[in-house]
């Protein structure tokens, strides 16, 4: 009987403990000096505010729909993957090939940094990403994609920009929307001045290509492309 | 003994749980819907909590609210809907006169409005970006959060109390779904963990909007916005981060 209740008290005991240093260790998660932690860990599940997939579609979908074109694209360009094709198992499969390092941050992102211009096949140095966000659908297929530079000289990064533009408008047309001309001289130029950008926007595909010199970043470039078919 | 640290412990989790995880809910950026139903009511007096309480609608990221915007943008003044050749910042140059405000030449606050909408649809396009929207991205809006009406309203009464409006800001603002008081810059971005690189990138997808067609902003004027935008980096980036990188933002609105 005693040692029946002793083991109750231990077992009790035990609980409180464990459950203690649970709720414990949920508190620690919520300091501010570990909410990234907690994020990585799919975030808080009261707030409950991880982005899902669905989620992110659907704010692809709406963000789109207002300004998807009439025309189907006569290509669909990507660095070296195909929209609606490429999946979450061929990037992988890519980054381990290349030795390109990749994160998910949440369901449906991937993120790789840095990309060496090879591992895009290209043989132009400055080809070469700092960063490459890929976003998939909740069937797992790629939808959206963007590749940042950063720190570009001026005359590098105008001579990058200007052949990224060119070899889009030779398969694509001239842009829809154009601002700037993607020139040494605008790059030079610190803030608003220094904007190039032109767009695409067809029924089943986005491309965007924008560049500004900021004072943290230096000549920053935004290659972006997008699935827009659904 | 046992028992207290357990107590202890339980009421440290709820507490910090319960600061944690809805103060941050008081920290989302903005995101689109375009209806633009959204007012300032500086008169109400409505809480935060009970505007979000009152949400029902979610974020409203209709197909057609672009459409209805760029209707909006040509009355508002602020687009020309012209040419898409040519169209380059330095476009508006000859009509600054001297006797308009910024505010006026951007079309007041409409024409804000419409900025701001095109704006925060480009930033939903980028995939990490998209993620600090993630509480007006769901339905319904979790409680603690402005939806997505409210929040472009915020954006557009800040900056139109920056261009000459009569705006003020911080104010309340209602829609629909109810008010939302605006929250200043530095508590809404408190927890979201902004580094420098995030916010340039921001700013990036942001000027490339502004500059081109169907917008008509002079380059002075997008040189005036752009600094006003970076003249708030002090206060949403993250101290810490100020010299990082782009850091990828897993769980938006944690």
């Amino acid at each position: 009987m005693r040692a029946g209740s002793r083991a109750r008290r231990v077992g009790a005991s035990a609980a409180a403990i464990g459950l203690g240093s649970a709720l414990a260790v949920v508190a620690l998660l919520h300091a501010p000096f570990a909410r990234r932690l907690l994020a990585r860990a799919g975030g808080c599940p009261i707030a409950g505010m991880t982005l899902s997939p669905e989620q992110a579609d659907a704010a692809r979908r709406a963000a789109s729909a207002g300004e998807r074109g009439r025309l189907r694209a006569p290509a669909r360009p990507a660095l070296r993957f195909t929209l609606d094709e490429t999946r979450v198992a061929d990037v992988r499969a890519w980054a381990a090939q290349t030795g390109v390092e990749c994160k998910d941050p949440r369901k449906g992102l991937m993120i790789c940094a840095p990309v060496p211009a090879a591992a895009l096949g290209s043989s132009d140095p400055q080809a070469a990403v700092d960063e490459l966000a890929l976003e998939f659908d909740a069937q797992g297929r790629l939808v959206n994609e963007t590749a940042w530079r950063s720190h570009l000289g001026a005359e590098a990064g105008a001579s990058f920009a200007r052949r990224l533009a060119s070899s889009l408008e030779a398969v694509l047309g001239p842009p829809q929307t154009r601002a700037g001309d993607f020139d040494a001289a605008r790059f030079a130029r610190p803030g608003a001045p220094s904007v190039s950008t032109l767009s695409y926007r067809y029924s089943d595909y986005f491309a965007d290509v924008t560049a500004m010199n900021l004072p943290f970043s230096g000549t920053l470039l935004r290659e972006h492309y997008m699935a827009a078919a659904d | 003994m046992i028992y207290k640290a357990l107590f202890l412990g339980a009421g440290l989790a709820v507490a910090t749980a319960l600061a944690g995880c809805s103060s941050d809910d008081n920290s989302s950026p903005p995101k689109p819907d375009a209806g633009g139903d959204a007012t300032t009511d500086a008169a109400a007096d409505a809480t935060a909590d009970s505007a979000v309480d009152a949400a029902a609608d979610g974020p409203g990221l209709d197909a057609g609210d672009a459409a209805d915007v760029a209707a909006d943008g040509a009355d508002a003044g602020l687009t020309d809907g012209g040419d898409a050749g040519d169209a380059t910042t330095e476009a508006g140059d000859a009509g600054d006169g001297a006797a308009t405000t910024l505010y006026e030449r951007l079309g007041g606050h409409a024409g804000i409005r419409t900025a701001i909408n095109a704006i925060v649809t480009a930033e939903l396009n980028e995939p990490d970006i998209r993620t600090y929207f993630a509480p007006q991205l769901m339905t319904p809006v979790p409680a603690g959060h402005p939806n997505a009406d409210q929040l472009e309203e915020c954006f557009t009464d800040f900056i139109s109390s920056q261009a000459g409006g009569t705006e003020v800001y911080p104010t309340t603002v209602t829609d629909d779904a109810g008010a939302w008081t605006c929250r200043n810059i530095v508590t809404t971005h408190a927890d979201l963990y902004i580094s420098g690189g995030t916010f340039d990138r921001f700013v990036t997808i942001a000027a490339g909007v502004l500059s081109a067609p169907p917008f008509t902003i002079s380059a002075s004027d997008l040189t005036t916005l752009a600094d006003v935008l970076n003249g708030t980096k002090t206060q949403i980036v993250a101290p810490s981060l100020a010299d990082a990188g782009e850091l990828p933002f897993d769980a938006g609105g944690q």
